[in-house]
């Protein structure tokens, strides 16, 4: 199971590089201005990141699924993320009060939800066209994504309820580190793909 | 133009042309079109995504077939919702002013005149206070840009206390029975300020930062985001995020104002902004 899992990882982080030798970091000397095709390959970097991880999440939320299973989705999303210490940041259109949570303690509340199983329907996704070097070397970007959310829900008697649905929009960080990494025998250097922060907000409908 | 058509052209102009909606060209949809998918595509999500559009960077399409301009791209970008706001004349005059090519207005995330104001929900020794902060991008020393903290602006860090209290001062002599009276100030432990000298300037980012460091104050959460521009020349505006039902919605312009340097300093200190 072990070995398994390592696989898994490998072949999240390997999905995550983007090859270093197209992109063009001259701006300013500072700054990453990407070209339509880059910004494009980053799009869709950045949308399939996203969509594992909302893969990841339908798999922690799925009754039917093992709690290891489960565990190991968890492992997996959080793989996604630059750090440990990213939060989600959700706002809701009933109340003004927030909810932030560390992205593991929120996975882990995902995981423990009373919903039999949910669907997540992505419907438009939007880079930053620029990514902005911080101080630390890395570059900055902004992915937003609009999400339909459908969820079983599930009484305690077992019964299921009337299911809930809400759209959400969210404001991921994106974070691309330039890394050494191996291609075949031989190193060279790739741009990683991370998830950061996320910001949610309910969207107003009527 | 004489002044009093220029008043009836404008607020008809500019209902005419926010009346029109709008078709972004910048990224494309994914799928086929709905309003969800329609909306996404035109609401401004992102303030990057603002300034994109304001510098016409990414293109706006009227979908009645016209031809995209910056104009248009600009007047895409204000809060439809404020009737004052479009039908003031002075709307009109910024946009035609920014959208012509010889006054060459571009926005900047680099150029280090525009804000960030944080509505903020403080806790202040178990009661709930509400400030804002400002933060500014600024270049950083070793490569790369990051929002600092350029201002605060929290009622309990006023400091107009110092003049109103003359009565409390350290005698002249006093240095001849061992400076008895600043014993007792300190242990009092209030207003302190009141025994500096005039060369003291209160700073309350410091102040801020203490009470921070100390945990008397603790942030419970930021709430509304408003950027506010001072790039343009002449003119002053701000940029809400609009959370609606529209196409018209996400960061848009709230307020537009002309604004000298003089003005702009004027804001910028009754902001609690530090140059």
């Amino acid at each position: 199971m072990k070995n398994w899992f390592c696989i898994i990882l490998m072949i999240v982080s390997l999905v995550s590089m983007v090859n270093a030798q197209e992109l063009d970091d001259s701006s300013e000397g500072e700054d990453l201005r990407l070209t339509v095709e880059e910004l494009d390959a980053f799009k869709q970097q950045a949308l399939r990141t996203v969509e594992d991880l909302g893969t990841y999440i339908k798999i922690i939320v799925d009754k039917a699924n093992s709690l290891e299973r489960k565990n190991n989705n968890v492992q997996l999303a959080m793989a996604l993320f630059a750090t440990d210490s990213n939060t989600v940041e959700i706002s809701s259109l009933k109340t003004p009060q927030k909810y932030v949570k560390r992205i593991r303690k929120y996975l882990i509340a995902v995981r423990d939800l009373p919903y039999q199983s949910v669907d997540i329907t992505w419907y438009g996704i939007h880079l930053s066209s620029e990514f902005k070097k911080g101080p630390d070397g890395k570059y900055y970007g902004t992915a937003s994504i609009c999400q339909t959310f459908e969820a079983t829900l599930l009484g305690a008697d077992g019964a299921k309820w009337p299911k809930k649905k809400d759209t959400t929009c969210k404001n991921i960080q994106l974070v691309v580190e330039q890394l050494n990494c191996l291609d075949g025998l031989k190193e060279k250097k790739c741009w990683v793909l991370k998830l950061g922060d996320i910001k949610v907000d309910e969207q107003r409908l009527n | 133009m004489n002044n009093v058509s220029t008043k009836i052209r404008y607020p008809l102009l500019l209902a005419l042309a926010l009346s029109l909606s709008f078709k972004a060209s910048g990224q494309g949809l994914i799928n086929d079109s709905t309003f969800l998918k329609a909306k996404f595509n035109l609401q401004v999500k992102q303030l990057g995504q603002f300034i994109d559009r304001f510098n016409f960077d990414e293109i706006v399409k009227p979908s009645n077939g016209s031809q995209p301009s910056r104009f248009m791209n600009i007047i895409s970008l204000i809060n439809r919702f404020d009737t004052a706001l479009t039908n003031s004349p002075t709307t009109m005059e910024f946009v035609e002013f920014c959208s012509t090519d010889a006054n060459a207005v571009k926005l900047k995330f680099e150029n280090p005149n525009w804000y960030a104001s944080l509505d903020c929900d403080f806790v202040y020794k178990a009661k709930e206070v509400k400030g804002n902060l400002i933060l500014r991008p600024e270049k950083s020393e070793k490569g790369g840009y990051k929002w600092v903290i350029a201002g605060v602006n929290l009622s309990i860090l006023n400091n107009d206390e110092k003049d109103k209290k003359v009565q409390h001062f350290i005698n002249p002599m006093n240095h001849e029975i061992g400076f008895s009276e600043i014993t007792k100030a300190l242990i009092e432990g209030r207003n302190l300020e009141v025994y500096s000298s005039k060369e003291y300037a209160y700073d309350e980012l410091s102040v801020f930062f203490t009470y921070l460091n100390n945990k008397d104050l603790v942030l419970k959460q930021i709430g509304d985001i408003q950027f506010q521009f001072y790039q343009v020349l002449g003119w002053f505006f701000t940029v809400n995020n609009f959370n609606r039902s529209d196409f018209n919605s996400g960061w848009l312009m709230s307020r537009i104002s002309k604004a000298d340097e003089t003005l702009k300093d004027a804001i910028k200190t009754n902001s609690h902004i530090k140059n």
